[in-house]
């Protein structure tokens, strides 16, 4: 079945220089959905950013062998792309993927250096449910606190592409069920885990998203920037949920700047301006690039 | 190479297993001839529908239960070439081979349909042939319809289909197609409608036929 996936993406990975070092397979904890891949450039600088890519799938699917062309994409950028799978419901449920999530990346951050990046350069991101566990990696102490890091001490940043980050009421049973009682809902949202010291972000949406509602991201942005936090968004015309995702690889590159996007925010860079924005949505095209 | 493709709401919805069967089928074809969809949807697959839908108040989410048989139920798009009919044709899955071989009719001078699945709530798939440079008197639609080229090619507003071309007509359009003179065009076309008997589609030529 994974192999048939994979055969089915392969097209995604076109295009893409394939001078990647792949180390597979790599076990950041003993299950067998603890394991990462990742992607290092064959020529690496004396601080060669990292960054830990979570995928999504609703917390209930996903496999990091699908998402190649995301870690070769990134590493033909110059950048180590650490790419884990972690567990899913129903094996899993709230919050043990982000306890997952957390020891992926203390291990990514103590072997930086091992595939050529600076552990002081360390950004999460994700995409759909994996944004969601990034944003939580970045914004709830807690669970980096548990593997003896701080976000805004040990995380340089965050990217979220798509992401649900202030989703409540919750209506889907098996989300219902994945988050846990009513009474807990609340702290299972990023949004609510604001106190102005968290890590800068960028937060990457499609305004023909009809999985997750771009709002999350503009909402997300603006509860940050309110709380003195530095967080960009920029919502790309006629992309989609998958739309957003593809267009990170080569065949689909020319659809949105979003790889360039996620370089220039992990270089310090400000984001492409583009033909891809509308000028004409002003109330979300002007929050680019108006924060830090 | 197909140059009109489903939307990504189309794919989703085909990943999640919320289209009616004849929807599905249109979609499946589509993807056996073309990578970028495939490669789409495959995605769309993993990333599930997420139903995280503070913006998609669908279907979708009502029934977890049915949801996950009709992903199971879900056919994966044929691999291979299953049937080569005439020069030119996509390759179609075996319903739809099966449908030409045995069940056209005649609906009009130049014009035959061969159901190929229908569904108790009135949606159904047929293909449709249309004589060399015939062309569809003006005309909307009350539900969605999908319409695949498997063979041939019609123009559309200024827009000119070829094999594995996908388009999505509703209420909102009002068109007169009309197929290329140089040859016959077919059709894969899933309809939800639930008005519009299939021998309709005959009738909608005889203004022409006319002529």
């Amino acid at each position: 079945m994974n192999l048939l996936i994979s055969l089915g993406v392969g097209l995604l990975t076109l295009g893409t220089p394939g001078d990647a070092r792949v180390h597979a397979g790599v076990h950041y904890g003993p299950g067998a959905r603890e394991r990462m891949d990742v992607y290092a450039p064959r020529r690496t600088e004396p601080h060669t950013p990292v960054v830990v890519f979570f995928y999504g799938g609703s917390w209930q699917s996903g496999d990091r062998s699908l998402y190649q062309f995301v870690g070769r994409s990134l590493a033909s950028r110059g950048i180590v792309a650490v790419i884990p799978d972690y567990r899913l419901y129903p094996e899993v449920r709230y919050p043990e993927f982000l306890r997952d999530g957390a020891s992926a990346v203390a291990y990514a951050r103590l072997h930086a250096r091992d595939w050529g990046g600076d552990p002081d350069r360390l950004f999460l991101a994700g995409h759909s449910a994996g944004a969601y566990n990034a944003m939580m990696l970045a914004t709830d102490k807690r669970w980096l606190g548990e593997v003896g890091l701080v976000p805004n001490h040990d995380v340089a940043g965050v990217i979220g592409l798509a992401g649900p980050y202030d989703f409540l009421p919750l209506r889907d049973p098996i989300l219902k069920t994945i988050f846990g009682p009513p009474d807990t809902l609340p702290a299972t949202q990023p949004i609510h885990h604001l106190d102005g010291a968290t890590p800068p972000m960028r937060l990457l949406a499609g305004d023909g998203d009809t999985v997750v509602d771009p709002g999350n991201s503009t909402r997300m942005a603006a509860a940050v920037n309110g709380q003195g936090g530095a967080a960009q968004v920029k919502i790309y015309a006629g992309l989609g949920h998958i739309s957003l995702l593809t267009a990170i690889s080569g065949p689909f590159r020319r659809r949105a700047p979003v790889l360039d996007d996620m370089v220039s925010f992990v270089r310090g860079g400000a984001p492409s301006i583009s033909a891809a924005v509308r000028p004409t949505r002003s109330p979300i095209a002007d929050t680019i690039g108006a924060t830090p | 190479m197909a140059r009109f493709h489903p939307a990504e709401d189309v794919l989703l919805d085909y990943a999640a297993g919320a289209l009616h069967v004849g929807a599905r089928l249109v979609v499946s074809t589509h993807l056996a001839s073309c990578e970028v969809c495939r490669a789409t949807t495959n995605l769309a697959d993993a990333v599930g529908g997420a139903l995280l839908d503070d913006l998609r108040p669908s279907s979708l989410s009502a029934d977890a239960l049915a949801l996950a048989l009709a992903r199971i139920e879900r056919p994966a798009p044929p691999s291979a070439p299953s049937f080569k009919g005439p020069h030119d044709w996509i390759r179609v899955p075996d319903e739809v081979a099966n449908a030409y071989r045995s069940r056209r009719r005649w609906a009009a001078p130049g014009v035959w349909v061969a159901p190929v699945t229908s569904n108790s709530d009135g949606s159904r798939s047929y293909l449709l042939r249309v004589g060399a440079g015939m062309s569809v008197p003006l005309h909307t639609h009350t539900g969605d319809e999908m319409v695949l080229v498997l063979k041939g090619g019609y123009s559309d507003g200024g827009r000119l289909h070829h094999p594995g071309d996908f388009a999505l007509n509703d209420a909102s359009i009002n068109h007169n197609p009309r197929v290329l003179a140089d040859g016959e065009c077919v059709c894969l076309i899933a309809a939800d409608d639930t008005l519009v008997p299939l021998s309709w589609v005959g009738r909608l030529f005889q203004p022409l036929v006319r002529i």
